[in-house]
């Protein structure tokens, strides 16, 4: 599999197998990221289907990455998980029957660490929105500081403010020693 | 922040760091599905798709060279239109930027004539009378008046064209007329101008 440079150069030449390439290449990662924050398959494969149409009408338009393909599909990912994020929070304040809590997410049929389940309730139950993406996308993905504000469309300082108090929650909330112990 | 927190917040990244690896599998059905609704949509962008790839990943032309080839060919399109044009139009450009000259017209001398009889100014001994109506109206001595009311005992019709000759007694009815006030007469009333009596009209002899 090529890497991102040549990948993204075949992509500004509209070449077709490039772009199968990059399915491949970050349709499973995509997935990974929606699930941690949507705790559902079915949901996260709508990201990753949304995400990839919407690429191809970037690239039958003309547009499309030019200088970062993984931080470009990242925020594509982003904002689609944040609108789906934020829809279903208008629903679910329409009817509190909708919500679910983090112990009964589908997640658990994925994960069977019990560990990384109390890590990722956590987040969902105590973070905002933005610290969410921030930890997950930082230590989790393994994105730089300067590509995460690039996918949040914040400045870098503000992105390491934004870790700092994610993090700094989720010491609060979690215990730390208990978890070394079980790790 | 002290030093407790940031090394228990470093311990909170190792921890999370340390979940990286989770193993999240796409499953493989809805990876199937979502590659090959992937790969319809990629098939669907059209024979242009196709053809700049092919072009593109077959390294024949690249996709700038086109745009360049495309801008140099409209160049030269324009300038071939444009020489056309002017050859078409060549000569009322070269009228439009050269100007004719005006050809000057000399003054011809008409050599001195000694008048003859026959061109010679015949002198009248009598004026001519001149065509152009004069500003200043001369003075009638006559004035026509329309009237419908005719004096009585006249045998002309009403509305005939009555011709009244002022006289210097001042007929009775001279209209239009002012008399000229005698000395020792009485003031004329306007009230009872044509109904005046002999002794305020009639003047002093």
């Amino acid at each position: 599999m090529r890497d991102d440079f040549v990948l993204l150069q075949a992509l500004q030449n509209r070449d077709k197998r490039a772009l199968v390439e990059v399915f491949d290449k970050y349709a499973p990662a995509v997935f990974r990221y929606a699930f941690r924050l949507c705790g559902s398959a079915t949901e996260a494969d709508d990201v990753v289907g949304d995400v990839f149409m919407q690429l191809l009408e970037q690239i039958k338009n003309g547009r499309g990455p030019r200088d970062n393909l993984r931080a470009y599909i990242y925020q594509m990912a982003y904002h689609r998980i944040v609108d789906k994020s934020r829809r279903e929070k208008h629903l679910a304040e329409l009817d509190d029957n909708i919500r679910q809590t983090p112990s009964d997410t589908p997640a658990s049929r994925y994960e069977r660490t019990a560990v990384y389940e109390i890590i990722l309730a956590a987040i969902q139950a105590y973070l905002t929105e933005d610290q969410q993406h921030v930890v997950l996308l930082r230590f989790f993905e393994g994105l730089s500081v300067h590509d995460t504000a690039t996918i949040l469309e914040k400045d870098d300082n503000n992105i390491k403010v934004i870790q700092s108090r994610g993090v700094a929650k989720l010491r609060q909330v979690l215990d730390i020693e208990l978890m070394k112990e079980i790790l | 922040m002290s030093e407790h927190e940031s090394v228990n917040d470093q311990e909170v990244i190792a921890l999370l760091e340390s979940q990286k690896d989770t193993h999240i599998t796409y499953p493989q059905e809805l990876f199937e599905k979502r590659r090959h609704a992937f790969l319809h949509g990629v098939a669907a962008l059209g024979v242009t798709l196709i053809a700049w790839s092919l072009l593109g990943s077959k390294g024949v032309i690249k996709i700038s060279e086109l745009t360049q080839l495309g801008i140099k060919i409209l160049l030269t399109v324009a300038a071939v239109e444009v020489l056309a044009v002017s050859y078409v139009y060549r000569d009322k450009i070269r009228d439009f930027l050269i100007p004719p000259t005006p050809v000057a017209v000399s003054p011809q001398l008409q050599p001195y004539q000694q008048p003859t009889a026959s061109n010679a100014v015949k002198a009248s001994p009598y004026p001519t009378p001149s065509l152009a109506p004069s500003l200043t109206p001369e003075p009638s001595s006559t004035a026509v008046v329309l009237s419908t009311r005719f004096a009585p005992g006249a045998s002309q019709p009403a509305g005939a064209a009555v011709q009244v000759t002022p006289t210097e007694d001042g007929p009775p009815y001279s209209y239009g007329l002012t008399k000229t006030p005698k000395p020792g007469g009485g003031q004329d009333n306007d009230n009872n101008q044509g109904n005046s009596t002999d002794s305020e009209t009639k003047p002093d002899k």
